[in-house]
């Protein structure tokens, strides 16, 4: 292919024609497309505007979100516009989107602040220009660079999914799969998630804000572990099989598998299935999704991390209406600087020293 | 001078039977077969591999990386019979996974019999591929961004589609997770996507070499306007192309269904550019009209092997990524060289 394939030079008139024709009638047709979508832009009567950003609504869980944000909105009366991005978006783009909501003259944004703290320039403008910024789904680092948050802090769930997974394990060596979101970029929730687990088992972090650097072997709370594999998923669900196939080549005796979230879960379990390891293998995911919690009960999951995007995207909407039409200024939950829209450890059998839930419950508040 | 009684040499027969050094040999034999540099690619790198880590050369290991690089190889075989044509298809991946999805949508939702929606996803993926062949085609717009731009289109369709859902295996007819089902020869897995790729193969190496729309195809991406003065419907031939392409891709969401065991939007995220260097790395050239349709699959290996290889070696992740870009610049600096051949 060459270079005057793709931008040829001196076309015939004839031939200019149609190039031309094409290009102008695209302007002509995204222009009617941005007029159709821009509205009235009267001042007195213009309903509340806000911004849902940061969601990759192709996931399940910031689906769930979206949706029950645009729910709350719709009942308060609230113009609520959703910024979805791919999965792997950067923080660049992100910023943008930020910086484009701020231009569209919204008077809040809800954003899930999974890229990492790249984006708090971007927030901080926001907010000096009178934006209320307000984090859903992950807190943001540090938690006061936005002014509320509406989160289940993935490090504690994480925590106690690991002390979970380490007390069921009745002193067995543990033969740990870490199939963790991505391995060539760092995002917030992948490192929380990742060593909050391991934390939680008391394996040592070495650096707690790095994944796949700790020993290889060493003990953990109840006997001695072997980490066997950090793999990549993308948080998918062939990743997570691919991700479980190439682990256990590596090593079939894996016992514990940690999944960045149920896409990837269900992604291995298919792996150790055609492995012939249904049982015996103990698979901790987060997410909490009506799909996951049958997973759970069919056996396929062992710990399901339960957390409720909904409740956070539908207060923090709330949060911000209350806040614009009469200045009430959002409200943590006592004793946080965050507000805890909580989180359960899904699990079919009662585990000493962790507080569980049973899948029956779980289902009725599912996603 | 010549011995009595033998004619003296024609300037012709003088040259063929010239002395030719290693290099100039070895380009004359890959410019004829050009799925010798894969071939020779994945040998090496099975072997060494296989020393550096025993697990690699295991049956079982062996049949994993032949299952991870299956959805691959078949949207390969759409994307090596484009680039032969002389175009390119960066929309490869979301074909494949909105088909999967008519499928998905038609068998769970409405409860169609597996076949019906089976069919109804070949139909899709022609559908798909008619709108790329179309602009490509009669519009004449260049490929490279003609795809760029449907990716984008076909990808929004796919949101709007599942809306984030995926559609759960067990919801799905025998006939559509068929794929899935694998059984073992000699230690080794064989799933039933693995023969269906295999057929698919054979299928297009039948009709590329010996009918004559696949001659046509080929003149078509050696030189286009060559082909118009032969007479050769170039048009008809670019958008037949295409829509072949997107039957093809319907086949390989087939497979995908199998590996995956769900109709899924997050499916198949990096296939649009690893299809391009799988078949890259297998011969074809971008230029179109010269390659290896069994390269394609060989490509596709080598991406796998690759990948599986170097973890099990223990590399860091960050290594295979840029082995496989290692890859592709050697294969296409390959393809130039080869491309120089004289006579």
């Amino acid at each position: 292919m060459r270079f005057t394939d793709i931008f040829p030079a001196g076309n015939t008139s004839k031939r200019r024609i149609r190039p031309i024709a094409v290009m102008a009638a695209c302007a002509a047709a995204a222009l009617l497309l941005a007029g159709c979508s821009a509205g009235t832009t009267s001042a007195s009567s213009a309903p509340i505007k806000m911004s849902l950003i940061g969601v990759d609504i192709t996931n399940p869980y910031f689906l769930k979100m979206a949706n029950e944000a645009q729910a709350e909105a719709t009942k308060l009366g609230v113009d609520l516009t959703v910024q979805s991005d791919s999965g792997t978006a950067g923080a660049d783009v992100v910023s943008s989107q930020i910086e484009q909501a701020v231009a569209a003259g919204v008077k809040a944004i809800l954003i899930s602040p999974a890229v990492g703290p790249a984006i708090n320039p971007a927030i901080k403008k926001a907010r000096d220009a009178g934006v209320l910024v307000l984090a859903v789904d992950n807190p943001t680092t540090p938690i006061d660079a936005v002014d509320m948050s509406y989160v289940t802090g993935n490090l504690a769930v994480a925590k106690s999914l690991g002390t979970g997974t380490a007390a069921s394990l009745n002193g067995k060596k543990a033969i740990i799969a870490m199939l963790d979101a991505f391995s060539s970029q760092v995002i917030q929730v992948d490192v929380d998630r990742d060593q909050g687990f391991l934390g939680g088992m008391g394996i040592d972090l070495n650096n707690a804000d790095a994944n796949a650097d700790e020993a290889s072997t060493g003990t953990y709370n109840g006997g001695t572990y072997e980490i066997v594999c950090n793999q990549e998923t993308k948080a998918t669900q062939d990743g997570g099989r691919t991700a479980m196939e190439n682990c256990l080549s590596a090593n079939p005796d894996i016992n514990v598998v940690y999944t960045i979230n149920e896409p990837a879960a269900f992604g291995a379990f298919q792996a150790l299935k055609a492995a012939g390891k249904t049982t015996g293998v103990t698979i901790v995911t987060f997410d909490g999704s009506c799909d996951g919690i049958s997973a759970l009960k069919r056996g396929e999951l062992t710990l399901n991390a339960q957390t409720y995007p909904g409740k956070q995207s539908s207060l923090a909407v709330a949060a911000a209406y209350a806040f614009v039409k009469d200045g009430t200024k959002p409200a943590p939950t006592k004793g946080l600087n965050y507000f805890d829209t909580g989180s359960a450890l899904v699990s079919t059998t009662s585990i000493t020293g962790v507080e569980t839930i049973t899948p029956d419950d779980a289902a009725k508040l599912c996603f | 001078m010549t011995a009595p009684g033998v004619q003296p040499r024609t300037a012709n027969e003088e040259f063929a039977a010239r002395r030719q050094h290693l290099g100039q040999r070895i380009q004359h034999f890959v410019h004829g077969h050009p799925w010798a540099s894969p071939l020779v690619i994945l040998i090496v790198s099975v072997a060494v591999f296989s020393v550096l880590s025993p697990q690699f050369g295991t049956a079982g290991n062996l049949s994993l990386v032949a299952q991870q690089a299956t959805v691959l190889a078949a949207v390969s075989a759409g994307q090596v019979l484009v680039l032969l044509s002389g175009g390119v298809d960066l929309s490869v991946g979301a074909v494949t996974v909105l088909t999967t999805f008519v499928v998905g949508k038609l068998a769970a939702d409405m409860g169609a019999p597996g076949i019906v929606a089976l069919v109804a996803g070949l139909v899709a993926g022609a559908a798909l591929g008619m709108v790329n062949g179309f602009l490509v085609a009669f519009l004449k717009l260049n490929p490279f961004i003609v795809t760029l731009g449907t990716l984008s289109v076909f990808t929004a369709l796919i949101t709007l589609i599942s809306q984030g859902q995926i559609v759960e295996g067990s919801e799905l007819d025998w006939l559509i997770t068929l794929t899935a089902q694998s059984f073992i020869i000699g230690g080794f897995t064989v799933t039933v996507g693995m023969i269906v790729v295999t057929v698919l193969y054979l299928l297009l190496a039948y009709a590329l070499l010996q009918t004559a729309w696949g001659r046509h195809v080929f003149a078509v991406g050696d030189d286009a306007e060559v082909s118009r003065l032969l007479a050769i419907r170039v048009r008809r031939v670019r958008l037949s192309v295409y829509v072949v392409a997107g039957m093809i891709m319907a086949v390989a969401g087939w497979v995908l269904i199998g590996r995956t065991g769900a109709v899924s939007p997050q499916s198949a995220l990096s296939i649009n550019l690893d299809s391009i260097t799988a078949v890259v790395i297998g011969g074809t050239g971008l230029a179109g009209g010269r390659g290896s349709i069994v390269g394609a699959v060989l490509g596709s290996l080598v991406v796998a092997v690759f990948r599986n290889g170097l973890f099990l070696a223990g590399v860091p992740a960050l290594f295979q990524d840029l082995s496989v870009g290692v890859l592709i610049v050697v294969a296409v600096t390959l393809d130039m060289w080869i491309r120089r051949v004289r006579a």
